[in-house]
């Protein structure tokens, strides 16, 4: 769960595109899922983002957010399922809860769109240095930088949150607290209580962050900006694909 | 009692291996010592010992419990561990509550509780800072918390990662002193350390590991005197055998400033006759 | 450089204070070392000079601070970092960024260095501190010694004229903690760096400090020249401070009245010390052979 979100590092194609790309690429992807309501659509869609992660070499580590991503998926679906009375009757799971075809067609397609609109973006987060991102959002978008800075640590918190907990958990356990049962209804039982010493600890890190990034000299006058970010062919082909998929979801629907 | 076989670890499929083929047995009552560079892997293989990580292969096992189907939490009745770095391991609000959170989670009666805390922050200096949030206190400070909250649980087995960090001499002394008694009980004892002093004066054994391999395991005084090896590990030998080296064999025997000082004043004056 | 007047400090919600009357000179270009039990309050030292005590830590704060003339209390963290580097205790909290060279060019960039500067620097600070094959790692998953390396190389490279640091080497191998005091002598002397460290190496101390002072409850209780400090060996012993090996040594020599010139502070001079003294043997030893006969 915590490498789900951080940064790989390495040296492929996928790697050396623009940022803003790379960006670009997951917000449009996640819009066209949403757009389009057709299966086979975000069924290809889903298998191309497994294409980039494959080609940018994240794919084990991609792995887990497919994992995850389905389970999400799975129980929105069946979710849908039971609660989608319309359409014609194939079984009946429980008396009166029918499993319908337009019930299975619909929670099928929101499982799909789940996935395929959500792992671009972690990908995403996987393949782009946050310092290029950083970069990127400062020169090319001329957001602030302190504004900019707070989103792409804002999205290092993520991983960062769950490694803490993965810490405490790991303290915890080590002093004969049971974090490690695999019986979910007591895992949640046991890691309840965990939620407030995770928050308190996190603010202090927040704060700590805050001491150090002070005494760094952050947002004290201009920047200099270590990496030129190019614009290559791939950019622009890579754009171009975006936006075909973006039209097709549009003209299919 | 701690049997290690064939055990090879890495983070990650595709990271380099961590560890690498590491046979070890530890018996009850042995006081290790564990050395090594920085990165060449002592905390990933203490972590093995109580199951915060799971070989990738080989096995691990304590008092007969392989920890790869067994729970950390259960391991932790025969395993105390203390994290290299305070912080991964204080989470409560006072002092008092983290020595506290172990001993309730080994069922133990209450009406001892209170006593045994007590004892165990007196030993570590800590009873005046009971009530303290442990993160107002200084790292030294919160260093001997962590301690006190895996000391107290009176396990068989102490892994101890870096226990005198940012401990002064007097301090750290007083810490290897509490150690090296609960040794003395019968305690099994494994530990990393950066400081020959230390390693030299408390532990029996001396486990050197580099890049991920056993590179020495033997009786501390034997492991001391090889020094291609130590400089492998990043150490250096202490100050005066340094000194006494510089002379050849003249002062070969010299382990301590008092030998030195005796070693000078014979050879000053030869046939203890002074001019 | 930096001039406490009389500061005292006590931490929000504690009566006690943490350091208590300060009076501190310290000229550009020295090379200071500070040592003491856990919470003598050197940290808290520390944080006063480099602005994080007032503007983070709240408390009681008597006295004022200078740092190159400027009173901390009324320049900001960010102005007074211009000046002075920071390495803290905890290397894992200070940490912002995921990448190794992230977090070294972090700081470069908050002071406009040019990118190719930032390029040498990035190489030339991992170096000094021996971690460039860990320069595109994730910081999150380095051990305890290649993260505080990491912090020591991100202060370093911005080359500040004062560099205070706290613990640096608390978790580094010996060879690896040598390898920071040179490279921070070298600082020292090819830039005039001054240097503030905290430190409970006394050993590398005394080799590599021009000044050391000794913290007890609050107060700097020894203060100056690393061999006159160093003479107070039973005082030191007494406030539970190791003293060099070598120091121990000569102190012994002297009791047996076989040496009695200045400290040692590394084992180079202690070699002289004891060339010396088994040299003056032989010519005694010699002489009184000579009267012999
Ligand atoms: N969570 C992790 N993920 C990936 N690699 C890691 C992780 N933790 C440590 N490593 C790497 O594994 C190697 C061994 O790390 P380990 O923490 O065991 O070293 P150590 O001997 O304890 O060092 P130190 O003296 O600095 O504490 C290092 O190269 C480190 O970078
Ligand atoms: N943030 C804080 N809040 C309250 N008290 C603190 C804080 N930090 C340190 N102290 C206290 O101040 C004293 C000096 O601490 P510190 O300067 O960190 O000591 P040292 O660095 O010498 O180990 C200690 O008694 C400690 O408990
Ligand atoms: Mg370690
Ligand atoms: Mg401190």
């Amino acid at each position: 769960m915590k490498q789900m979100l951080e940064y790989v590092h390495g040296d492929s194609v996928i790697h050396r595109l623009n940022p803003l790309v790379k960006l670009l690429w997951a917000f449009l992807t996640c819009i066209a899922c949403f757009i389009s309501s057709n299966h086979l659509f975000l069924l290809g869609v889903l298998l191309s983002t497994v294409v980039v992660a494959a080609s940018g070499s994240v794919l084990a580590r991609a792995k887990g957010v497919y994992k995850a991503l389905f389970i999400l998926g799975f129980l929105l679906m069946l979710f849908q399922l039971l609660f989608t009375p319309y359409g014609r009757v194939y079984f009946y799971i429980l008396p009166g809860v029918p499993v319908t075809d337009q019930g299975l067609s619909f929670s099928l397609l929101l499982m799909l769109r789940m996935m395929a609109a959500l792992s671009p973006l972690s990908l995403m987060l996987m393949l782009t240095p946050m310092n290029e991102l950083l970069t990127a959002m400062t020169h090319t978008l001329r957001i602030p930088y302190r504004y900019a800075f707070v989103v792409v640590t804002a999205l290092r918190f993520i991983p960062t949150f769950s490694r803490e907990m993965d810490q405490i958990m790991q303290a915890q356990r080590s002093r004969g607290h049971e974090t490690d049962t695999r019986n979910p209804f007591k895992k949640v039982k046991v890691i309840l209580p965990m939620c407030i010493p995770l928050l308190i600890s996190s603010v202090r890190r927040i704060e700590t962050m805050a001491i150090s990034l002070e005494t760094r000299g952050f947002n004290t006058g201009p920047r200099s900006c270590r990496k030129k970010l190019g614009f290559t062919r791939f950019d622009a082909l890579a754009i171009i694909i975006v936006m075909a998929v973006l039209l097709l979801s549009i003209i299919i629907g | 009692m701690i049997s290690i076989q064939h055990l090879t670890y890495r983070y990650d499929k595709k990271a380099p291996l961590i560890l690498d083929h590491i046979n070890l047995e530890i018996n009850k009552g042995e006081c290790v010592a564990l050395i090594g560079q920085n990165g060449s892997g002592k905390t990933t293989l203490l972590k093995q010992l109580n199951g915060l990580l799971k070989p990738t292969s080989g096995r691990v096992t304590i008092n007969g419990l392989d920890t790869a189907t067994t729970k950390t939490s259960a391991l932790a009745r025969h395993i105390g561990y203390l994290f290299q770095n305070p912080d991964h391991q204080i989470f409560c609000n006072t002092v008092y509550d983290e020595i506290r959170f172990g001993l309730l989670n080994i069922q133990c009666p209450p009406e001892e509780i209170h006593d045994r805390i007590k004892r165990i922050a007196g030993l570590l200096g800590l009873e005046n800072k009971l009530t303290r949030d442990p993160f107002t206190l200084s790292r030294g400070e919160r260093q001997r918390v962590a301690l006190a909250s895996v000391l107290v649980l009176e396990t068989d087995i102490l892994v101890l990662d870096e226990p005198t960090t940012g401990q002064d001499y007097r301090e750290c002394v007083e810490i290897m002193e509490i150690v090296k008694e609960l040794n003395r009980k019968g305690k099994t004892i494994i530990m990393v350390s950066h400081d020959i002093e230390v390693v030299a004066d408390y532990c029996e054994r001396t486990i050197i590991l580099h890049q991920g391999r056993v590179l020495e395991d033997d009786a501390t005084h034997v492991v001391l005197r090889k020094s291609e090896s130590l400089m492998l590990s990043g150490l250096e030998p202490p100050q005066i055998i340094q000194l006494a080296l510089r002379f050849g064999p003249l002062f070969q025997h010299v382990r301590s400033p008092e030998d030195m000082a005796e070693a000078v004043a014979a050879c000053a004056v030869p046939g203890g006759v002074r001019v | 450089m930096i001039r406490f007047n009389n500061v005292s400090f006590a931490y929000e919600g504690s009566e006690e204070l943490a350091v208590r009357n300060i009076n501190l000179h310290i000229d550009k270009g020295e090379f200071v070392g500070i040592i003491g039990p856990s919470g003598a309050g050197k940290s808290t030292l520390v944080s006063l000079i480099n602005g994080v005590i007032p503007h983070f830590h709240r408390g009681d704060y008597y006295g004022e601070v200078l740092v190159c003339g400027k009173d901390t209390l009324e320049s900001t963290c960010g102005e007074i970092s211009r000046h002075v580097g920071s390495v803290f205790q905890d290397p894992e909290a200070q940490m912002v960024t995921t990448v190794v060279e992230d977090e070294i060019a972090f700081g470069l960039e908050n002071f406009n260095v040019p990118a190719g500067e930032i390029e040498k620097r990035i190489t030339e600070s991992l170096k000094m501190v021996g971690i460039e094959h860990l320069r595109h790692r994730g910081t999150a998953a380095l051990s305890g010694g290649q993260k505080q390396r990491v912090t020591i190389a991100a202060a370093i490279a911005l080359r500040p004229e004062i560099l205070v640091l706290d613990e640096p080497t608390s978790e580094l191998d010996p060879q690896g903690s040598r390898q920071v005091f040179q490279t921070l002598k070298r600082l020292n002397q090819e830039y005039g760096m001054t240097i503030l460290i905290v430190e409970q190496k006394v050993m590398l101390l005394s080799e590599f400090c021009s000044r050391l002072m000794v913290m007890e409850k609050g107060q700097i209780i020894l203060d100056g020249p690393v061999r006159q400090v160093l003479e107070h060996h039973d005082k030191l012993l007494e406030l539970g401070i190791n003293c060099p090996r070598v120091v121990t040594l000569t102190k012994l020599l002297k009791d047996a009245s076989l040496y009695d010139g200045d400290i040692p502070v590394d084992v180079d001079e202690a070699e002289q010390v004891v060339r010396k003294i088994l040299e003056g043997a032989y010519d005694q030893h010699t002489a009184f052979d000579l009267s012999l006969r």
